[in-house]
């Protein structure tokens, strides 16, 4: 059985947007539903799987909207979901929703730390199949 | 972002449900021609960098030919896109790589 978990500031970032830019949540849903029905297999480019500043590695990746084809409409916005799944497909475990338009790859050295801890808070609290840092 | 010190969790059925469907349903067939292309390059053992090679053009002139705006097309449409951009595919080819690409179901 798979188990997938959102983090208090996962949702309340996708709660905010979706009260005040539906349109825009409504892409980051349907990326978060495209990971969740493909997993592993989740190819296109709007899911990236490993980031490197994680301590989870490739097991940590993240979505990606706007997508190229109406980012035209929204030049102030790049927004990422930060997550990590256990290589097994236990658990996902959804952690970090934010913007990087503003701070560019330097939202990755605040972000991920965050994501990091969440992950870990997550598998002690819900008592997730543990997943070692790479 | 905050750091709560009593971390809470929820299910993703806790997000919010998307606001409108026509707007989603766009989004999800933009993705889902993204995840068709993606598929077939990775099926083929080439990268972005591998079909911008053989193509001689720059690796953002694939990834913009791949994102090109594709609205409501047939999958013959689309092999015949595909073919047009120098994908050696055939209909066969892509319906076993299709197939092999679905996920596999999970227990609820």
């Amino acid at each position: 059985m798979v188990n997938d978990h959102v983090s208090l500031q996962f949702k309340s970032a996708a709660e905010r947007l979706a009260n005040e830019r539906p349109d825009l949540w409504d892409g980051i849903a349907m990326t978060v539903e495209y990971l969740r029905q493909f997993r592993r297999h989740a190819v296109a480019p709007d899911v990236r799987w490993g980031i490197a500043q994680s301590i989870f590695g490739s097991n940590c990746g993240e979505i990606r909207w706007p997508d190229p084809e109406v980012q035209e409409k929204y030049l102030d916005d790049a927004w990422r979901g930060l997550f990590v799944a256990h290589p097994d497909e236990d658990w996902y475990v959804f952690t970090v929703l934010g913007n990087k338009a503003t701070d560019g790859n330097r939202w990755y050295d605040r972000a991920v730390p965050i994501s990091d801890a969440v992950v870990r808070a997550a598998i002690a609290k819900l008592h997730l199949r543990p997943l070692r840092p790479e | 972002m905050t750091n709560s010190t009593e971390p809470k969790f929820y299910s993703t059925d806790d997000l919010p449900p998307v606001n409108d469907s026509g707007v989603a349903r766009a989004a999800h067939d933009r993705i889902m021609a993204r995840h068709l292309l993606a598929t077939l390059r990775n099926a083929s053992g080439k990268t972005l960098v591998d079909v911008a090679k053989n193509r001689g053009v720059t690796k953002a002139a694939i990834h913009q030919l791949e994102n090109r705006p594709l609205t409501k097309v047939s999958v013959g449409s689309l092999v015949s896109y595909i073919q047009a951009l120098g994908y050696p595919i055939d209909e066969d080819w892509v319906a076993r790589t299709i197939v092999e690409a679905l996920p596999t179901p999970t227990a609820v």
